[in-house]
């Protein structure tokens, strides 16, 4: 490579040359600095409201919704759990109530008499009201779908009653409801009687042509002693945006069969020698349709269920293979109990809730076509043959049950 | 604004028109609405389809070895005529910038600032384009290697990350749209996302070896083509219906995964990589239409052969007989991406309507005409030579 | 407040590209430039004064769809 001789230096903004590429640099890091350091649409945490769950309820006005949003007070989460700070309260959040007619209108009229904006990107639970449900629910749901700040894996629920005494909950365990809700529901699925439900399955099911949206029902359950606790008690199903019915628990157990949806959970099963409990470890389902010879569509429910033996309160040998089979059968009628009590809610409310017509859909489409139109008509004569396989994998720890005088 | 000869290699080539294309294979929201759950194949079909105006520009190319597009006009249509011509392609490609930075300048304002003008936004995304072109596209198209690389493997992560949460069934029922639909994603992803190799004609004299321009050509469009059968199908089976009504379908399904608590909010690393693809794609733009101006206008072609020795300042004095366009086009380019549209709305209206047939116009039609009149040219050339 | 902003960026421009320009004597390059500079600078002055120029794009759709009647259309 050539040498450059030293005449080549003039002065010129563009040459190479250590004080001007120092220059160069120091502009280049002058607008970087401005640019990285984003004034311009900055947000300190110290202005914003963190929402960690949001209530929607019906207001007297039919125009109108009342949005409580659950606010985190920073400076409480540190100070002791059960201790009462002698600050006064101790409580780390706040419930913001506002009535407005819709998410923002609220949202903004807050700001009237508050602090600080409310900030949505860390909201984990949505509660509506029933009475909201049960006359619109997508409309006021528009707002948190189209915003960016909010985000569609939210859990979504229904409340009995008021949605926002349901965030003022207090409970021991946990120091904020909201949190305390959402860990809720991680929680259920070791019971396999609630269906979770986030935003974004609920608007893919809206979406759907056939399918009708369902939501888990929470709800403030008020024991003998006085004590109020929460609990997440059934399905709600909706049509055309509106609450249409409910499912208890036995029924909802039966949806999530069929969903494929169950994972762990316990059936108790009485036997002629007693009671029998059953771990339930996992589920398979598989829904497919049939197309029967008078042209009439029937959906095949096959299930496989995977179960240990949890307790052994009779005095006999469950391990013995007769009992196991009896354990079997038992099982499969309980199981197959739940799905026909499902189904037959499902006919009253002539609602389809196990995604039945897109599973037509996919394999017969051309029928599909045809009866898509009077599907709510159609969908209640649509038969279910269940087909369950069950199998005792293990019976725990002990083989025969601790008998008094033992095996002589 | 010169164009150095012989300095890239082929692979580079291919690279960049990955990168070029991969900008708005992220974006591809104006045709998922229109064919829905099949838009993956639109994107296979799409690429057949815009197999025709890249054999167009392959067989230009071979009887005009090492001549970049504008060079070709003028050789086939005379010097005026072909400057003509040449200025409708100039137009077109400041009008792809424009459209380009807006659409960027609305994805970080809708997504990231909501209260800055769009206008500081754009005005900071074209300084970093000015100043990536100021050290020459040769680095560019080196650098659009790594950025091709990062690109691909963020979306296989992506996609591996989200495979806990896609539903297979999303994906049928397969073909049960109207023909006329099909026709309509077809043109668009052939014409509007394939069809922009039309940019890269005009850089072919950089190609160290110019037979091969259009192997990579080829290879560049069949691999943008993979990546964007990759990122459809992963978008309809995380999202299924809810795939038509959204604005950034990438955007929300990237926003579904949440592995273990700890890989959420990805969506960040999708705008990043968003806003790097279109600084490299911009660029391109920009060099191109300011080498445009600088072939159409000025009497030297700026196209030189590679300098050993670029920093010198006796080298640059010597090859310094064009105007200097640059800094005048960036400023075009943000007075024009101001005004193109008012929202984006409308900016997804043109894309569905009218958008494939402005582009086709230039990007078959033009070059139709220029090889039908190369090879009626040669023609009557070896008549003469026959004659005489 | 705007209009002092872009004449102020616009004399950055000139006082960046024309010296190399002027110091070789490049009569022609420069005339091309002023055109250019010209032309860019009086839409930029419009701009800050708040004018709106017409769209060439909205032209163009106009123009494909009522004229040549060549556009798909919207589902």
């Amino acid at each position: 490579m050539k040498k450059l001789a030293c005449s080549y230096r003039i002065k010129r903004f563009y040459q190479t040359g250590t004080k001007n590429r120092y220059m160069k640099l120091f502009l280049l890091s002058f607008s970087l600095v401005l640019c990285l350091s984003s004034c311009w649409s900055q947000r300190d945490i110290s202005s914003l409201s963190i929402v960690i769950g949001t209530a929607l309820d019906a207001t007297d006005n039919p125009e109108e919704l009342s949005l409580t949003a659950q606010v985190v007070k920073p400076t409480e989460i540190g100070s002791n759990s059960g201790g009462e700070s002698s600050s006064g309260g101790g409580q780390a959040y706040v419930n913001i109530t506002q009535s407005a007619n819709s998410m923002l209108p609220s949202v903004r009229a807050m700001t009237h008499s508050q602090s600080r904006k409310l900030y949505f990107a860390h909201n984990e639970i949505l509660i509506f009201s029933d009475e909201l449900a049960k006359t619109n629910i997508l409309d006021p749901m528009d707002p948190f779908t189209r915003d960016y700040e909010t985000r569609m894996d939210v859990q979504m629920m229904i409340s009995r009653g008021k949605a926002a005494e349901i965030l003022d909950q207090n409970n021991e365990l946990e120091k904020l409801p909201a949190l305390y809700i959402s860990g809720m529901i991680k929680n259920q699925k070791y019971n396999s009687e609630t269906v979770i439900v986030t935003l974004r399955d609920f608007l893919i099911a809206t979406l759907s042509e056939s399918a009708a949206p369902i939501a888990p029902i929470i709800e403030i359950f008020e024991e003998d002693d006085g004590n109020k606790l929460l609990r997440l008690d059934g399905t709600a199903v909706f049509q055309d945006g509106k609450m249409i019915g409910e499912l208890d628990q036995k029924e909802t157990k039966g949806l999530l069969f069929v969903l494929n949806q169950s994972s762990a959970g316990v059936n108790t099963l009485e036997t002629p020698a007693g009671q029998v409990v059953l771990e339930t470890l996992s589920t398979k389902t598989k829904l497919v349709p049939v197309l029967a010879e008078d042209g009439n569509i029937r959906m095949k429910v096959q299930i496989k269920e995977n179960v240990i033996l949890q307790s052994n309160e009779t005095r006999e040998d469950m391990t013995t293979l007769e009992n196991i089979k009896m354990l079997e059968e038992l099982l499969a009628e309980t199981t197959r109990a739940s799905i026909d009590a499902a189904v037959k809610k499902a006919h009253l409310l002539s609602a389809d809730i196990f995604k039945f017509g897109e599973a037509i859909y996919i394999k017969y489409p051309k029928i599909w076509k045809e009866m898509k139109d009077q599907w709510d008509v159609k969908f209640s004569e649509v038969g279910v043959d269940v087909e369950i396989d069950t199998h005792v994998h293990a019976s725990g720890g002990l083989t025969k049950p601790i008998l008094p005088g033992g095996y002589s | 604004m010169k164009l150095e000869r012989d300095s890239i290699s082929p692979n580079q080539f291919m690279f960049s028109i990955i990168c070029f294309m991969h900008a708005i294979v992220l974006r591809s929201g104006f045709i998922i609405s229109i064919t829905r759950q099949d838009s993956w194949i639109m994107s296979i079909t799409g690429f057949i389809f815009s197999l025709l105006p890249l054999g167009v520009y392959v067989a230009l190319m071979k009887n005009y070895p090492n001549k970049n597009l504008i060079e070709i006009n003028q050789a086939v249509f005379g010097k005026i005529v072909g400057n003509l011509i040449s200025l409708f392609y100039l137009f077109f490609f400041l009008s792809l910038a424009a459209l380009n930075t807006h659409d960027l300048g609305h994805f970080v304002l809708s997504y990231m600032l909501p209260e800055t003008p769009v206008a500081i936004i754009v005005l900071f995304f074209l300084g970093a384009c000015f100043y990536s072109l100021k050290k020459g596209v040769k680095n560019i198209m080196h650098l659009s290697t790594l950025i091709a690389f990062v690109t691909l493997i963020a979306m296989i992560i992506n996609s591996v990350l989200i495979a806990k949460d896609t539903h297979f069934e999303f994906i049928f029922p397969l073909l049960q749209l109207e023909p006329e639909k099909y026709v309509q994603g077809t043109v668009s992803i052939g014409a509007v996302v394939m069809g922009e190799v039309l940019v890269f004609t005009m850089l072919t004299p950089m190609l160290k070896n110019g037979k091969k321009v259009g192997k990579s050509l080829f290879f560049g469009m069949l691999i943008s083509t993979f990546s964007s059968v990759v990122v459809m199908i992963r978008n309809i089976l995380t999202l299924g219906p809810l795939v038509t009504v959204v604005t950034l379908p990438t955007f929300e399904s990237i926003r579904n995964v949440s592995l273990a608590d700890i890989f959420t909010r990805l969506e960040s690393i999708y705008a990043i990589l968003l806003v790097i693809l279109f600084v490299v794609r911009v660029s391109i733009l920009i060099y191109v239409s300011v080498l445009a101006m600088t072939q159409i206008f000025s009497k030297e072609s700026p196209i030189v052969p590679e300098l050993a020795y670029e920093n010198s300042p006796r080298e640059k004095k010597k090859h310094q007989n064009q105007p200097p366009f640059l800094l005048l086009t960036t400023a075009l380019t943000f007075f024009y991406s101001l005004i193109v549209f008012e929202s984006p709305i409308e900016n997804s209206h043109w894309g569905a309507t009218v958008a494939p047939f402005f582009s086709l116009t230039f990007e078959l039609l033009l070059p139709a005409i220029t090889l039908v009149a190369a090879i009626f040219r040669k023609i009557v050339s070896k008549k003469k030579e026959v004659n005489a | 407040m705007n209009l002092f902003i872009i004449l102020a960026v616009f004399t950055g421009i000139a006082a960046y590209d024309l010296p190399p320009v002027i110091k070789n004597k490049q009569w022609r390059n420069l005339a091309l430039y002023i055109v250019f500079f010209l032309f860019i600078l009086l839409i930029g002055i419009l701009m800050s004064l708040d004018v709106t120029i017409p769209s060439p794009i909205k032209a163009i759709q106009n123009f494909y769809q009522n004229v040549l009647h060549l556009a798909f259309k919207v589902s």
